[in-house]
């Protein structure tokens, strides 16, 4: 039986908190042996969530420098990729509490295809960038992504959140509502830059890629740790702490950058000899690999979820700050969707 | 990692939100919602309860061949 894996978390009354990962196989022991081509031709088929942000990693980790000039192509998946999926979060998980407000899902599903079908296109490239600000502007924001990345403080976010309804900004008022924002509000510690070296030595301790740490501690990767310095977020954190709500609007400060990045086409993958940074809709996506002969000797892939699922990082840390009370299994899931495992969780009061 | 897994569409519910899918003859209940014009015997992608593309039967035997290739690797 092919498994998805799954995360389960076991919640004790005395505040503790348990998390386990089933999360499937280990992918990259099955590109041991294999040509960089290959590889190339089997991630898209494996991750198909994710592929495009896989193959950019996989392309400048096998590559190096040889890469850049499919970089900027590969930043046009990614960010089709991250948009999608910051999207499905918002459809999938806030609309069906907003109500029944439909956020069309059909425009949603084909950003990725579209890209695709534009790249190398310079017009074709803009108007999928257009395409994406149109789909914020009228199903999410219910304003331009400038006037929203403009919002600075928390009076002006309030009279944004009062105007033009749209299903995510009622799902941020519902939050605000039940008294949720600060909700899971702890000290979390950002990724940092990873030095390069450093990085590729650590993989030699074969645990690393199923339970990450940067100098002994968990570390969060995600929209928050990119976003927490936009003016929004500052106000937000600083008013409610790093909670669901600073967590929510982090998604959507990321999503309203993603027209501008486009039109911009920057090379947005890091690395080179032997590592692949992408970044992905959940966070830091690391392929490390050394090759042999022209073949994959050793390839390991280090996923988001690993950071901000780690027994003791930014997921587990923020429920040990709820409190047990009657709703507390409401409060992990909105938590733990927010910060969003990419896997099927279970939640268990014991 | 997140995988997202072909299966086959068996059935769909009438007001066309819910199927049920077979994985490796395990019968799954998920939700429709982001796709549209799916019917019985399609292959669709799934992931954590929705069903996120179709494809084509050529291309589910092949990622499935693939998945079962990396359930031997791991055993």
């Amino acid at each position: 039986m092919i498994a998805e894996g799954r995360i389960s978390i076991e919640m004790g009354r005395d505040g503790d908190v348990r998390l386990s990962s089933n999360r499937g196989v280990d992918v990259a022991r099955m590109l041991r042996g294999r040509s960089p081509s290959d590889v190339l031709d089997l991630l898209p088929r494996l991750f198909s969530l994710c592929g495009h942000a896989h193959v950019a990693a996989a392309r400048r980790a096998m590559f190096g420098p040889q890469a850049d000039e499919m970089c900027r192509s590969d930043s046009l998946m990614v960010l089709a990729e991250n948009a999608r999926e910051h999207l499905l979060r918002i459809l999938t998980g806030w609309r069906a509490q907003a109500g029944p407000t439909a956020l069309n899902a059909a425009p949603v599903m084909s950003l990725v295809k579209g890209m695709k079908a534009a790249l190398g296109a310079r017009k074709a490239e803009r108007e999928q960038a257009d395409t994406l600000a149109d789909i914020l502007e009228h199903d999410v924001l219910g304003a331009r992504a400038a006037q929203f990345l403009a919002l600075d403080n928390i009076k002006a976010f309030d009279g944004w959140l009062a105007g033009a309804p749209t299903p995510a900004k009622d799902h941020l008022s519902g939050v605000i509502a039940k008294g949720w924002a600060s909700l899971g509000a702890s000290q979390t510690h950002y990724l940092p830059d990873l030095s390069e070296n450093l990085l590729k030595k650590r993989f030699s301790d074969p645990e690393f890629s199923r339970y990450p740490d940067w100098q002994g501690q968990p570390h969060e990767t995600g929209p928050l740790e990119r976003q927490s310095g936009h003016p929004l977020l500052v106000a937000l954190i600083k008013a409610h702490g790093a909670g669901l709500l600073a967590r929510l609007v982090a998604r959507l400060v990321e999503l309203a950058r993603i027209p501008e990045q486009m039109q911009n086409g920057d090379c947005l993958v890091q690395g080179g000899d032997g590592l692949g940074i992408a970044k992905t809709a959940r966070g830091r996506l690391i392929h490390a690999v050394t090759q042999d002969n022209g073949m994959i000797a050793e390839y390991h892939i280090l996923a988001p979820t690993e950071w901000n699922f780690h027994p003791e990082g930014a997921a587990v840390q923020a429920l040990r700050t709820l409190p047990s009370e009657a709703d507390l299994p409401m409060r992990a899931h909105a938590l733990i969707e927010a910060i969003d495992p990419c896997v099927a969780f279970e939640v268990r009061v014991v | 990692m997140c995988l997202a897994i072909p299966a086959e569409v068996v059935a769909i519910t009438e007001d066309k939100q819910t199927a049920t899918v077979s994985l490796d003859g395990v019968r799954k209940d998920i939700s429709l919602a982001l796709l549209t014009d799916v019917t019985e015997g399609d292959f669709v992608l799934i992931h954590v309860g929705y069903a996120l593309n179709k494809i084509s039967p050529e291309e589910a035997e092949r990622t499935l061949a693939l998945m079962a290739e990396l359930e031997e690797v791991a055993s």
